[in-house]
């Protein structure tokens, strides 16, 4: 049988797939972290891809890419050479291999122009130009499709993914969980916004059964549910009994930004398995022994 | 007027540049490949293009900005991506980048091509869905986007033109210049393709006219697109005959019947959008632009 292979097994959410999935095969030129004990290839960079030659595989997860939106925002260029240069260089090296399927990920905020607090589904209109990150993603989307005939591909527009990671990332549960480590004093910007929360593992298992459907093309990830910040910083505060407040400062983005993930629950009839609460007491848990 | 042509030793710049200059305007012209000293232009110049080599161009405060260069031939971009990326998008990108952190107020049109329509029969409308075929034109279309994005984010005028099949005197490549090169130089040849793909040709003047009217009279675009065309439909069979008969010349020729892979069957433009703007123009015949071409070899 002809193997998966994974490209970004040393990020945020690489490892936490290829853990679930040992099977599958981590490129790439970081090895995943300690714990992670899939097979690794070391690919130095993009441009030696021909080095792949000597795997059987017919299925590409890609999660090549900078979702670091603060840096991204500030510099244009960070965004061509992170999310939409290497999309380039993956596909004319994958447009022969005839695969069976590539998978890479986006982003929900490309639907950010939606006034109304409905659920966002694949079919609302997008506005890909409202900061340097939503288009560096949407660039990415345009990439992928261009080669869509060659390369059948589905591209994960993804909600607030979160989980254990010993990464520092400027996302919102590493970083608080970090805190509440280290610091006594802890606030959030705001708590009042509410989001659409995945964790990581629920995400990993609804990647791989994307990955074994006949579905092409752009699909929403989340977990279909709404949480706001303040229960998350609630339910963190009361595993780590350190008290976490917030600043109460204007929110740039909307308030309320929810994913319709109907479409993804008919083709996979994955469902999420950790509520909220459950996803953060294991990333807490496992955070903790770091 | 003050007027930068980048590419402007090019087919379509070249006349561009020609025109203004008759008309007593200022035009400066560069090339980041090479310069063509026949046309005697008095500021051409060659440079590398980065953000800072455009942010020493760009204090000249032009009125409008052209942004004709980048690779124009699809062989090419077939074989290599990446010569794209760099000389077509990476550059501009370079060009926005300077200009926003001049707070340039310049307005700014790029070229595009009808390419980034790909297989569609109907007459194109500037809305239309795209779907593009080949390489070259995957990277127009990044690179309207690009043009999108920094007018509506960073207060710049920019416009996107989506230039159809253009022919005339000068040009070295594409369906009337590989005729007519044939007609000369071969009695027996081959034509690509089946003869029945149509596509919308104008005549250089012509699409220099609407060019320069629509950037004159449309002054604030915030990334919008036209089209760039005559309106008239021919096929590559009409084309061809129309040539043989202005050659006077007996040739026998056959068709590969298979295209291209970065061709299409057909291009028809509708140019509404931009009639709406430069008014209703009357375009050169189509056989005295064909016999012009043709003397011109």
């Amino acid at each position: 049988m002809k193997k998966t292979i994974l490209f970004g097994g040393s990020g945020f959410f690489g490892p936490i797939l290829l853990k679930k999935y040992p099977n599958i095969i981590s490129v790439g030129r970081t090895k995943p972290p300690k714990g992670v004990k899939n097979t690794h290839i070391n690919i130095s960079n993009l441009n030696n891809l021909k080095k792949l030659d000597q795997i059987k595989f017919d299925k590409v997860i890609f999660l090549i890419g900078s979702s670091n939106h603060h840096i991204i925002n500030k510099n244009i260029n960070i965004g061509i050479k992170y999310n939409f240069d290497p999309m380039i260089k993956i596909m004319e090296y994958l447009k022969n291999k005839k695969i069976k399927k590539f998978i890479c990920f986006t982003t929900i905020l490309l639907y950010q122009n939606n006034k109304s607090s409905k659920k966002v589904s694949e079919t609302n209109r997008t506005n890909p130009y409202e900061n340097n990150y939503i288009f560096s993603k949407h660039l990415l989307e345009e990439v992928v499709n261009f080669y869509k005939d060659k390369v059948p591909s589905i591209v994960v527009r993804l909600s607030n993914i979160y989980g254990y990671s010993k990464l520092k990332r400027p996302d919102l549960v590493p970083t608080l969980m970090q805190k509440v480590f280290k610091k006594k004093k802890i606030n959030v910007w705001n708590d009042k916004p509410v989001r659409d929360f995945i964790f990581a593992e629920d995400a990993a298992d609804a990647v791989v059964k994307l990955l074994n459907s006949k579905f092409t093309g752009v699909i929403n990830l989340g977990s279909g549910e709404s949480n706001s910040v303040k229960k998350l910083i609630n339910t963190i505060s009361k595993y780590s009994n350190k008290k976490i407040g917030t600043l109460n400062k204007k929110v740039t983005g909307p308030y309320k930004f929810l994913t319709n993930i109907n479409l993804l629950k008919k083709i996979t009839k994955w469902k999420p398995k950790y509520s909220l609460e459950k996803g953060l007491l294991k990333t807490y848990n496992i955070m903790k022994n770091y | 007027m003050k007027i930068c042509i980048f590419g402007g030793n090019g087919f379509i710049g070249s006349s561009l540049a020609k025109t203004y200059i008759n008309n007593g305007h200022k035009v400066f012209v560069y090339s980041q490949t090479k310069i063509n000293k026949n046309l005697n232009f008095k500021n051409n110049y060659k440079v590398n293009y980065n953000e800072k080599s455009f942010a020493k161009i760009l204090k000249k405060n032009f009125d409008l900005i052209y942004f004709l260069s980048g690779n124009s031939n699809q062989e090419t971009s077939k074989k290599d991506i990446y010569y794209d990326l760099e000389t077509s998008f990476l550059t501009f990108v370079e060009l926005l980048e300077a200009s926003k952190k001049s707070k340039s107020k310049s307005r700014i049109w790029f070229a595009s091509s009808v390419v980034v329509y790909g297989v569609n029969n109907k007459p194109l409308r500037e809305d239309f869905e795209l779907n593009p075929v080949s390489n070259y034109a995957i990277i127009k279309l990044i690179c309207e986007n690009i043009c999108k994005f920094y007018s509506k984010n960073f207060n710049l005028n920019i416009g996107i033109m989506r230039i159809f099949s253009t022919f005339g005197p000068g040009l070295k490549r594409q369906v009337v210049f590989d005729t007519i090169r044939k007609i000369r130089t071969l009695k027996n040849f081959k034509v690509i393709g089946s003869g029945n793909e149509k596509r919308n040709f104008a005549y250089i003047d012509d699409q220099v006219k609407s060019i320069m009217l629509l950037t004159k009279k449309f002054t604030k675009p915030r990334g919008e697109i036209f089209n760039i065309a005559s309106g008239k439909t021919f096929s590559i069979k009409q084309i061809l005959k129309k040539l043989i008969k202005i050659s006077n010349k007996n040739v026998a020729y056959t068709y590969t019947k298979k295209r291209r892979s970065f061709d299409t069957k057909n291009f028809i433009a509708n140019n509404s959008k931009i009639v709406k703007i430069i008014g209703k123009q009357k375009y050169a015949n189509i056989n005295n632009a064909l016999k012009k071409t043709f003397d011109s070899f």
